[in-house]
C-alpha cells in the first residue's frame, strides 16, 4: 500500500486535530503545543500506518494519545514554539460567537481528562463505531458513556447560561 | 426554549482555527525534535568517551604505587558507563513507546516509563553519586595523602572535594529524590485516572 503524503494529510485534518487539542486544553497556547506534538508523531509513524483501519481512524488514536500523554509533561516544551493564529471576529455576531465557544472550552475544561476527548470527537461528528476503535472500547459501552457526558455537559454549559 | 446538546454541537462546529502552521513548518520541527534526542544521546557518549580518554591518559602519564588507585580509576570510569547506559536506555524507551496502541496501552506503557525514570533519577542516581564519591576516595588516597600533603593548594583541594561530596550525597540528592518521587507520584496518578476512566465499567 502506497503511504499517503503527508502535506495532504496535514491539509486534510489540521484543523480537527487542532479542535480536538483546543477542547482538551481549553488553552489556546497548550492546545497550540498539543497540536504541534501530535504532528510531529504523526510525521515520524506515517510510515507505521498500515491501512488496517481508516486513516481518520489512525490520526485520531494519536491525536488521544499524544493528549493523554501531555499529562506527563513539564511546562517546558521541546519542541520549536509558533505562534497560534486564532481568527478574531470583528463583528457583533462574530464576537458571540466567540464568547460561546471559550464558554463551551471553560465547560468541557470541567470534564475529567479522558471525556474531553471522547466529547471532543462526538462534537467532531466521528461515527460511535470510529471512536469505539480509537480508544478500543465495546461500542455499548461508550454509548453510555457518551450519553452521561453529553447530559453532563449540556447541564454544565446551561445552568452556566443562566447564572 | 429547550436547550439540548445540539446547540452545543452547533457552537463547537462555529469555531474557526486558521492560519495553523504549514506542514512544512511542521516537519522543520520534526527534524529538530529528532536532532536535539540524538544530541542528547550523543552528549552522553561523549562524557563517557571523556571518562574514558581521561582515565587512560592518567594510567598511561603517571605510575601508580597503590593498585586501590587502579580500582579506583576503573570505577570511575564503570560508574560514568553504567549511569550513562540507563540514561540513554531512558531515551530509547520513551522513543519505542507506540502511539499507535491502543490508549490503555498507551497509558500502561507512559506509567511504566515513568517508574523507569523514577529509579534512574532517584536509586540509580544516588549509587551513582556514593560510587563515583568513593572512586575519587581512592584515587585521592594515593595521589594527596600517601605522596603527603605538602602546599596548602593540596590542603585545599582535600577540603573543597570533601565538602562538596558531603553537600551532594546528603543534600542535592536528596532534594532531588524527594522533588523527583513527588512529581512521579503525581503523574501516576494522573495516568491512572485515566485509565479508569477509559476502562469499560468506569461510571461518570
Amino acid at each position: 500500500m502506497a503511504l499517503p503524503d503527508f502535506s495532504s494529510v496535514y491539509t486534510r485534518h489540521s484543523t480537527m486535530v487542532m479542535r480536538i487539542c483546543k477542547g482538551y486544553t481549553g488553552d489556546e497556547d497548550a492546545a497550540m503545543d498539543l497540536f504541534q506534538e501530535t504532528w510531529i508523531k504523526l510525521w515520524e509513524n506515517l510510515h507505521k500506518f498500515r491501512g488496517e483501519a481508516l486513516l481518520s481512524t489512525w490520526i485520531y488514536r494519536v491525536t488521544v494519545n499524544t493528549c493523554l500523554g501531555f499529562i506527563r509533561k513539564e511546562k517546558k516544551q521541546e519542541t520549536t514554539q509558533l505562534q497560534p493564529h486564532f481568527e478574531v471576529a470583528d463583528d457583533q455576531d462574530g464576537k458571540h460567537k466567540e464568547a460561546a465557544l471559550q464558554k463551551l472550552h471553560q465547560v468541557i475544561h470541567l470534564l475529567a481528562p479522558a471525556e474531553r476527548l471522547i466529547i471532543s470527537m462526538v462534537l467532531e461528528e466521528l461515527p460511535y463505531q470510529q471512536i469505539a476503535e480509537v480508544l478500543q472500547m465495546k461500542e455499548g459501552n461508550l454509548r453510555v458513556k457518551i450519553h452521561r457526558i453529553k447530559q453532563q455537559l449540556t447541564k454544565l454549559y446551561f445552568s452556566e447560561e443562566d447564572i | 426554549m429547550r436547550k439540548t446538546f445540539d446547540d452545543i454541537a452547533y457552537i463547537w462546529k462555529s469555531g474557526q482555527v486558521s492560519k495553523l502552521p504549514s506542514a512544512d513548518e511542521i516537519v522543520s520541527s520534526a527534524r529538530k525534535g529528532l536532532s536535539k534526542i540524538k544530541n542528547k544521546i550523543i552528549v552522553e557518549v561523549a562524557s563517557l568517551s571523556l571518562a574514558l580518554i581521561t582515565i587512560i591518559w592518567v594510567c598511561s602519564i603517571f605510575r601508580f604505587q597503590y593498585l586501590s588507585t587502579y580500582i579506583g580509576l576503573g570505577l570511575m570510569f564503570l560508574t560514568v558507563a553504567g549511569f550513562s547506559f540507563f540514561r540513554i536506555r531512558q531515551v530509547l524507551f520513551l522513543r519505542k513507546i507506540n502511539v499507535n496502541n491502543a490508549p490503555k496501552d498507551y497509558l500502561a506503557d507512559l506509567k511504566q516509563f515513568q517508574l523507569e525514570q523514577k529509579k534512574v533519577n532517584t536509586t540509580y542516581y544516588t549509587w551513582y553519586v556514593i560510587l563515583l564519591n568513593f572512586a575519587f576516595g581512592l584515587y585521592f588516597y594515593e595521589v594527596l595523602f600517601r605522596s603527603g600533603l605538602r602546599t596548602i593548594w593540596q590542603y585545599f583541594a582535600v577540603i573543597i572535594y570533601i565538602a562538596w561530596m558531603l553537600i551532594a550525597i546528603f543534600y542535592i540528592n536528596l532534594i532531588k529524590s524527594r522533588i523527583e518521587e513527588e512529581r512521579v507520584k503525581q503523574v501516576i496518578q494522573d495516568l491512572e485516572k485515566l485509565q479508569d476512566t477509559l476502562s469499560e465499567e468506569s461510571q461518570l
